[in-house]
């Protein structure tokens, strides 16, 4: 809901710029917060390990993740498959490192589209104000009113997935929340006197966006971006897990988490590993988002 | 506040109007054509124009967009859904089935996940630093990260298959069998509130932390009181008011979380009817079910905002 009462950002004006600070030691004191914090220390290590196990997939794979080889069939694990086989013969430790490659190309685009949108929405109502302002805004919270869920799944339901569609719908479903935070951001900056000054040195509307708006606006959206990161994660293995989603036989954490379902009594293996996965991959991008969130504003503790 | 309260509802109708216009379009303007998708079920011979024209024109889908758009919304205002072209039923009589199932979980789940959540929060924040804080701090930090079909996936391994304590899925009428009907809703009841307890106690703890700093709360142990008064009435009622307004967002997670749990443990509910109308494309259903979904989050939203210009007076109603 937008209006000014139930957002705790624009209640407090939480969000202040800072200006007076030399940027060199901002951005120290931002690491400096940031590695004091455990969690998120151990948030940014399970990330730069996804990253790297996701980029060097074939060297670490021993065997290929697509190919089916029906003689070794739900096999339990042993030296040669380390977490055993799935049903369709396939090593089940060789799909979970190539998951990761799928969850985080789909992560990456799908945060990186949504950002892309959600910011040029949200610092063009607030910068425009008046009806640019409400047509957005309106449209904005409407897409709110859906459960993420709900609204992913009636686009790649729809459509039938596939990586392209899941890409799509899934960005989709963070635009809102991100052109919210960025009206809000652009409605405090604009009241600064710099923005004046450049107005009255006879900048124009794209270069004030470009120049003094965007970059002093952004620091906040980096912790939506990080956090979005592990929920566009999850909501991809939600989507895979109901079928939607990936496409077999392109190996996807939620896909497996499904298949290995049913055989939940002989091999609990081929859910629980998929799932474990998941879980640490979101669970790093949580508390990396949590740290910086604290590192860049703690007043915005409780606004994501 | 009269006049607040009127601005929101009127805003919240609009929003209402936004939403019926994405669901429509959404519906009608991706691929896949439902008479077709219901005729291939039946005998492709019989796949002849007229008879195709015939019963686009029974649904009403020969006409072009805006009236089938106009025509939809005024059947809904006078209660009316339409009627699933693929089960032939109409779909008011699904919703009158599947939506109690829903809303006895998820308000069972609301009621669990908000109790537990606030109350493990205050927990963390009055033993701030102690190692009940630390170990719920992590739980929770785990919560919100656990995809929820794998939690009911590890909970109907142990409890299910390992230790034969809890029926691995189903759901049957509390007032039929209650026995049976509260052992089949635990773990799904457990899954669905999650996230919600692990939000709500992340939320609570940094909120009431950041109360117990304040000047009321020194002047409150200063003047003598004792702590129950101190943390019931100074800090619990003012921690809780930004929890106030995350409450229209629990909402929406138990419904888009009702989809998956509802297909785990095989409930008969509005998001398994959402899932599987999407499947087969029967868009009346998916209509219906996520536009009434939607308002009925809109709703919560709408009195959250007025429950919390009226908590918190600072709030300028603008």
């Amino acid at each position: 809901m937008a209006n000014s009462a139930g957002n705790p950002l624009s209640q407090t004006g939480a969000i202040s710029p800072v200006i007076n600070v030399p940027r060199y030691s901002e951005s120290r004191r931002i690491l400096r917060v940031f590695f004091g914090r455990k969690l998120a220390v151990i948030g940014l290590a399970f990330i730069i390990l996804e990253i790297l196990v996701a980029i060097f997939a074939p060297l670490i794979a021993p065997y290929d993740p697509i190919k089916t080889d029906l003689e070794s069939r739900l096999l339990q694990p042993s030296r040669e498959h380390l977490l055993g086989t799935d049903s369709a013969g396939r090593d089940l430790f060789s799909r979970v490192i190539y998951g990761a490659r799928t969850s985080l190309i789909i992560g990456i685009s799908a945060v990186s589209i949504s950002t892309l949108i959600g910011m040029t929405m949200g610092i063009c109502a607030g910068f425009f104000g008046s009806w640019v302002y409400t047509v957005i805004m309106r449209f904005t919270d409407a897409l709110m009113t859906f459960p993420n869920l709900i609204l992913v799944l009636l686009i790649s339901g729809l459509v039938g997935g596939g990586m392209k569609i899941v890409i799509f719908a899934l960005a989709v479903g963070g635009i809102a929340g991100k052109c919210r935070l960025m009206c809000a951001q652009t409605l405090t900056i604009k009241q600064n006197d710099y923005v004046l000054a450049a107005r009255a040195m006879g900048m124009g509307n794209v270069r004030m966006l470009l120049t003094q708006i965007l970059p002093n606006a952004f620091p906040p959206l980096l912790v939506v971006i990080t956090m979005q990161l592990g929920t566009v994660i999850l909501g991809e293995a939600a989507l895979s897990f109901l079928g939607v989603g990936i496409l077999p036989p392109t190996p996807a954490w939620g896909r497996m988490v499904n298949e290995g379902y049913r055989f939940l009594l002989t091999n609990p293996l081929l859910s629980i590993a998929p799932g474990l996965a998941i879980m640490l991959v979101v669970f790093g991008f949580n508390m990396a988002g949590d740290g910086l969130r604290d590192a860049i504003d703690p007043r915005l503790r409780g606004a994501f | 506040m009269g006049t607040f309260i009127f601005r929101r509802i009127i805003i919240s109708l609009v929003i209402i109007i936004i939403i019926t216009m994405i669901v429509f379009l959404c519906m009608r303007l991706l691929p896949g054509d439902p008479i077709l998708i219901y005729m291939s079920g039946e005998n492709l011979e019989t796949l002849d124009p007229t008879s195709l024209a015939a019963l686009r024109a029974k649904y009403g889908l020969d006409k072009p967009l805006p009236v089938q758009y106009i025509n939809w919304i005024f059947n809904i205002i006078r209660g009316d859904f339409g009627t699933s072209i693929i089960r032939g039923q109409p779909v008011n009589s699904l919703l009158v089935q599947c939506f109690p199932i829903t809303v006895h979980l998820g308000i069972l789940a609301f009621l669990f996940g908000t109790m537990m959540g606030i109350f493990s929060g205050v927990i963390c924040a009055l033993r701030r630093g102690t190692w009940i804080d630390n170990v719920i701090t992590l739980l929770a930090n785990a919560g919100i990260t656990m995809p929820t079909f794998w939690l009911g996936i590890l909970l109907i391994y142990f409890f299910s298959l390992k230790l034969g304590w809890l029926p691995t899925s189903g759901y049957t009428s509390p007032f039929k069998d209650f026995w049976l009907s509260t052992r089949q809703i635990i773990m799904p009841v457990l899954c669905l509130s999650i996230g919600t307890i692990a939000g709500l106690c992340r939320l609570t703890r940094s909120s009431m932390l950041e109360v117990i700093r304040q000047d009321y709360v020194r002047t409150a142990w200063a003047k003598g009181l004792r702590e129950r008064i101190i943390v019931v009435r100074h800090e619990l009622k003012n921690g809780l008011i930004p929890i106030v307004t995350i409450m229209g967002m629990q909402v929406g997670m138990i419904f888009g979380g009702s989809v998956i749990i509802e297909t785990i443990f095989n409930i008969p509910g509005v998001g398994r009817l959402t899932v599987s109308a999407l499947f087969e494309q029967d868009y009346q259903i998916v209509q219906a079910s996520v536009l009434i979904m939607g308002m009925i989050i809109l709703l919560t939203n709408l009195l959250v905002d007025i429950s919390y210009a009226w908590l918190d007076p600072r709030i300028r109603y603008s």
